[in-house]
């Protein structure tokens, strides 16, 4: 059994559907990568995972986490596994602190939200925490407000919080979009090493394949919602199935340490992804998609080999035989095999 | 903390200039009312010769230049001497501290009561938007916002002295009453004051209610509030601690606006319900022509306010700490 298993998770507002019916899993200690370009699904799927979507968001389809069924959950219980048993990073963490509140009080309540601890062993813990993300002087910095600290420190403050209660599952949604690139890589270095530590499973959206090769175990992409592919990290670079996946690496500018960047323009893809609502009957892809005909009129239906997944009716999966594709948890062996 | 007391003591410096131009206003508005204080005099006794007024002038330092006399009115005013009411038979300043417990009283009443009604209510409304109950409380909200304080306080009276002869009608304490010890005084001070503090906190209580309803619906918008949730808390500790902690900063920017418009609503409601203010005297000083003691109640209102704005900003900046970082 899979520390998460999703199946036809689907989030609807009212006739528009952000999220159509995805399924996926993640192992402990595992690290998926979720992408897309904005507007996808991705930040949907993350907040759907917890009950998160406001309303009047609607969720269906089944997510268990440890064999726990959390969509028939009553929002009492539910609220004790967020947190506790799911931990979420967001986006910006420039306006992910309250401002009015110390990071001390802010990551000791995350603390004290799932634990009998009083407030000052709660204080102790949350210096610990902080220590743990790498915050200098974190015993000092407890009575600081959210103001006092840069991005980068912000961020690792909220992965403090979401991990406060040593969750078995961490999401982290575009957890370096909004940060300088060098520290996008302290960021994505402290999220792996925690997730290595506390032996969790690991959800990282992004739509930076940069993050995706660096961090990532397996890599799901999402397009208007749906799930078009799904790889092993290393095979989906390697050979990436769907045109979709293909002019996401065409679009990414490829540099070489030590060598003049190519004189070549970047591929875009042209057009913008379906608002939900509006999205194309068929394939959701063909309006923008190069190799679209006349058979993409209808949704591609997922096919399967082994791990890897596509929906595509231009792709053939040859035939699947098990020894082909090793699976690729330790992440040493895959850079070793590069 | 050094960087906060240095914030305190910038606020003080700066509402020094402001307590001086209100000094000079005030004293140029006594200057402009057409007659002196020896035409009032004279005025009241009927007849005078030249001489009696030119004594007049002299007895009150109005022979002298205009900047001379401003430098004796300041002087005056920093020995709390605001002049003399020659219709009350009193210093002013005698006066204003009989009757400024009674309206402090009042004024923080109704404002703590219309706080507390008007934040919950503004909670209630921005948790059930888009309902029934929101629309209700924000019809009733505009009502109270845009009836007249004397008309809503007249009907009080009617409703709850005349028809349910629930609470007195007029005064602060029971005339003749025979009191036995302190808490039998201050319960019947309590009775009296209910319905003016009511009337009063009603204009005030629409502005908070809808200000708190605001306020509290852009914070919900804010990342911090999913964070707080992601957390696992209650919903009612995502509310008060993160929610409401935020929707309190502009809500204190307000009230401290309001304290200074409160001492207009003071004069109708005390003129109401006969309550012994500092409004009902700014009243009387009015009708009875009154400019020392008009212009001496001008001066300690103004001077009030200031000193609450000061107190305003410094709880805005304990409550809010990225004060210091903005200025």
């Amino acid at each position: 059994m899979s520390l998460l298993e999703v199946e036809d998770l689907t989030v609807r507002f009212g006739d528009a559907v952000v999220v159509d019916r995805l399924s996926f899993s993640v192992e402990a200690g595992e690290t998926l990568a979720i992408v897309g370009e904005s507007g996808c699904g991705k930040s949907m799927t993350a907040l759907a995972l917890t009950r998160l979507v406001a309303p009047p968001g609607r969720i269906g389809g089944r997510v268990r986490l440890d064999g726990l069924d959390l969509t028939g959950l009553p929002e009492a219980r539910m609220r004790a596994v967020r947190g506790d048993r799911v931990g979420i990073v967001f986006q910006d963490p420039m306006s992910a602190l309250n401002p009015v509140l110390t990071v001390g009080e802010q990551v000791a309540e995350a603390v004290r939200a799932h634990s009998p601890l009083g407030a000052r062993a709660a204080r102790a813990r949350a210096a610990e925490l902080l220590d743990l993300v790498h915050i200098p002087d974190a015993h000092r910095r407890l009575d600081d407000h959210p103001h006092r600290f840069s991005g980068g420190m912000r961020q690792r403050v909220a992965i403090a919080i979401a991990i406060a209660a040593n969750p078995s599952l961490l999401i982290a949604d575009e957890p370096t979009t909004a940060l300088d690139v060098t520290i996008q890589a302290q960021i994505l270095c402290l999220l792996d090493e925690l997730r290595r530590d506390l032996g969790m499973g690991l959800i990282l959206i992004t739509h930076d394949l940069g993050v995706v090769a660096e961090t990532a175990d397996r890599v799901l992409v999402m397009y208007a919602g749906r799930k078009v592919e799904e790889q092993d990290t290393p095979g989906l670079f390697a050979a990436p199935l769907h045109p979709y996946t293909r002019r996401l690496m065409g679009a990414k500018p490829r540099l070489t340490l030590g060598e003049p960047p190519p004189r070549q323009r970047l591929q875009e893809i042209p057009g913008l992804v379906p608002l939900p609502g509006a999205i194309p009957p068929g394939c959701a892809f063909a309006p923008r998609c190069a190799d679209a005909d006349a058979g993409c009129a209808t949704v591609p239906p997922l096919q399967r080999h082994g791990r890897a997944a596509v929906a595509c009716h231009k792709v053939e999966l040859p035939a699947w035989t098990p020894r082909q594709v090793p699976r690729w948890t330790d992440r040493s062996q895959w850079r070793a095999a590069e | 903390m050094p960087t906060s007391l240095r914030y305190v003591f910038r606020r003080l410096v700066q509402a020094l200039p402001m307590a001086f131009a209100i000094v000079l206003l005030n004293f140029l508005l006594l200057k402009l009312t057409p007659g002196d204080l020896a035409d009032v005099i004279a005025g009241e006794s009927g007849s005078a010769t030249p001489e009696f007024m030119e004594n007049l002038r002299r007895l009150y330092g109005l022979d002298i230049p205009v900047h001379l006399q401003f430098l004796n009115y300041i002087q005056g005013i920093l020995h709390f001497d605001l002049g003399y009411s020659f219709r009350q038979g009193m210093p002013v300043g005698e006066l204003i501290l009989e009757r400024l417990p009674a309206t402090i009283l009042l004024s923080l009443t109704a404002i703590l009561f219309a706080l507390l009604i008007g934040v919950l209510l503004g909670v209630v409304a921005a948790r059930s938007r888009g309902s029934l109950l929101d629309e209700a409380i924000s019809v009733v909200s505009t009502m109270g916002f845009a009836t007249p304080l004397f008309w809503v306080g007249l009907m009080l009276i009617v409703l709850f002295s005349i028809e349910l002869r629930w609470l007195p009608s007029a005064g602060m304490v029971t005339v003749g009453a025979d009191y036995r010890g302190r808490w039998d005084e201050w319960l019947d001070i309590g009775r009296h004051l209910v319905l003016p503090a009511v009337t009063l906190s009603l204009f005030f209580l629409s502005i908070y209610v809808r200000i708190t309803r605001s306020a509290m619906l852009e914070v919900y918008g804010l990342d911090f509030v999913r964070t707080a949730r992601a957390k696992g808390l209650t919903e009612a500790r995502v509310v008060i601690r993160h929610v409401l902690r935020n929707a309190l900063l502009p809500i204190v920017t307000v009230t401290g606006l309001q304290l200074g418009a409160i001492f207009g609503g003071t004069v109708v409601v005390e003129t109401v319900f006969g309550w012994p203010g500092l409004g009902r005297l700014a009243q009387e000083a009015v009708f009875s022509r009154d400019v020392n003691l008009l212009l001496g109640i001008f001066l300690c209102s103004s001077f009030i306010v200031i000193v609450v704005n000061l107190a305003v900003d410094l709880l805005y900046a304990a409550l809010d700490p990225r004060v210091e970082v903005r200025q």
